[in-house]
């Protein structure tokens, strides 16, 4: 089995998560200061990101990995982000058949992928009785100052990560 | 829409549906498994090497930003250094006192002994419902579950999972787990009142102390300590203060909302506290 350049994304969603945890870490006194939360998610970005430009590749099986790991270093049960990172990596990679490969539809996704995890997660605190805000406090207060964060976050990384989008589907 | 729907598919879909619950379920209700305890070990390892950077970046503007008041920080410390020998001596004649004391007595040791144990904040939790810290000391270091943590001047959590060389913290602010509960008390001149420290469902930025007599006359501004009644953590530590006093809501208990000592936004380096005496950590 040859080495293929695709090989590094898994490592490099996982890096990723890695990165999450350790802003939240450092950049806890700005994120969650007051009574607003933001969520950095710097791993959906860029899965959300592969899953719509490197479509060929199987990102949903990496996202599901990478989604375990999240779940055990993070929460300590399995199978909450494993399902989702799954599932939105194998919608966006459907989705991605019938649209241009374009920035504006790029952006697009991202903040619906970003959306869809946020508010599947509060749902589950909710159910598991967790979570205690009702729904418009949770919007105003968690998934707004999200998105803007993370949205800012993607048009800073878009450059980049296209790169590696370039690096990975160039010849070897 | 038929090939969507064939056979195969939908019974793909149903065992992997399942398994993930079952997954789910399994994991959340029972002791961590070998596996997770080996994950965690792994993945906190590269961890390090993300956090350790931008924590010495953080540092070094942290003691850029502190140069800039040193003058009038200086100014107001050196009004109260004079107190502070006052101070000194008569708590180290009152600790002899307390020895000379315990010796006649013959008591061993007592809830407020403990050591220490310091660790650095790898990693916390993005998402924040569950608010749990990730640390880089474990097993090998001599951390137990159940072992409160400080941070600053401050109780903050306890431990609730342990691998070898890493180990995870719930914060006292997490709505999830009764695990985190702390027994206290506050200090009402001479006289304790004792009650229990646990997260606030109303208002994330503040404690909540329940179960506290009726007849106790908490004041605003009082000081809660942990009571070393509850077995894992000693007597003394500081947890907060008293904010806003009222029933609980069946008229039985008086309810303390607390304001953190600690601010748990900003955890980046933390001490483990491991109680002295026995029974501890059941």
């Amino acid at each position: 089995m040859k080495f293929q350049r695709h090989y590094i994304l898994p490592i490099f969603f996982f890096l990723m998560v890695l990165l999450d945890g350790s802003m939240q870490a450092l950049l806890g006194a700005e994120f969650l200061s007051g009574n607003s939360v933001i969520v950095p998610q710097i791993s959906v970005i860029v899965i959300a990101f592969f899953s719509f430009y490197a479509s060929a590749y199987p990102i949903h099986y990496y996202a599901f990995f990478v989604g375990l790991l999240y779940d055990t270093y993070y929460l300590s049960y399995y199978g909450l982000y494993a399902t989702l990172f799954f599932l939105m990596a194998y919608l966006i990679r459907l989705c991605s058949r019938f649209f241009k490969e374009h920035v504006i539809l790029a952006t697009t996704l991202e903040i619906l992928a970003i959306s869809y995890v946020q508010f599947s997660v509060y749902v589950f605190y909710q159910l598991t009785g967790v979570a205690h805000t009702n729904w418009q406090v949770f919007v105003v207060s968690r998934l707004w100052p999200t998105l803007l964060f993370n949205t800012l976050a993607f048009f800073i990384l878009y450059m980049p990560l296209y790169k590696l989008r370039r690096w990975i589907f160039s010849k070897q | 829409m038929n090939q969507f729907f064939s056979n195969k598919k939908v019974i793909s879909l149903l065992i992997a549906v399942i398994s993930i619950a079952s997954l789910y379920a399994v994991s959340s209700r029972y002791e961590q498994s070998f596996a997770t305890s080996v994950i965690n070990d792994a993945v906190a390892f590269p961890g390090r090497a993300v956090t350790y950077p931008g924590n010495a970046l953080r540092d070094l503007t942290n003691s850029v930003k502190n140069l800039f008041n040193t003058y009038n920080e200086n100014k107001h410390l050196k009004k109260k250094v004079e107190s502070v020998y006052e101070l000194e001596v008569k708590v180290a004649e009152l600790q002899k006192d307390n020895e000379a004391m315990k010796n006649q007595l013959g008591l061993v040791d007592s809830l407020n002994q403990y050591g220490l144990v310091n660790a650095t904040v790898i990693a916390r939790n993005p998402d924040n419902w569950l608010q749990q810290l990730v640390i880089n000391k474990g097993k090998s270091d001599g951390i137990e579950r159940d072992m409160v943590v400080m941070s600053g001047n401050g109780l903050i959590g306890k431990i609730v999972e342990v691998n070898n060389k890493s180990s995870k913290v719930a914060l006292l602010s997490n709505t999830e787990n009764s695990q985190t509960r702390v027994a206290a008390l506050v200090q009402v001149d001479g006289d304790s009142v004792y009650g229990t420290v646990t997260s606030n469902p109303d208002d994330a930025n503040y404690l909540l102390m329940n179960q506290i007599d009726p007849e106790a006359d908490l004041k605003i501004g009082d000081k809660v300590i942990t009571s070393g009644l509850g077995g894992a953590a000693p007597r003394g530590l500081f947890i907060g203060t008293v904010d806003d006093i009222h029933f609980d809501r069946y008229g039985l208990f008086k309810e303390a909302r607390i304001k953190h000592a600690a601010n748990m936004n900003d955890i980046r380096y933390v001490t483990v506290v491991r109680r002295a005496s026995g029974s501890g950590g059941e």
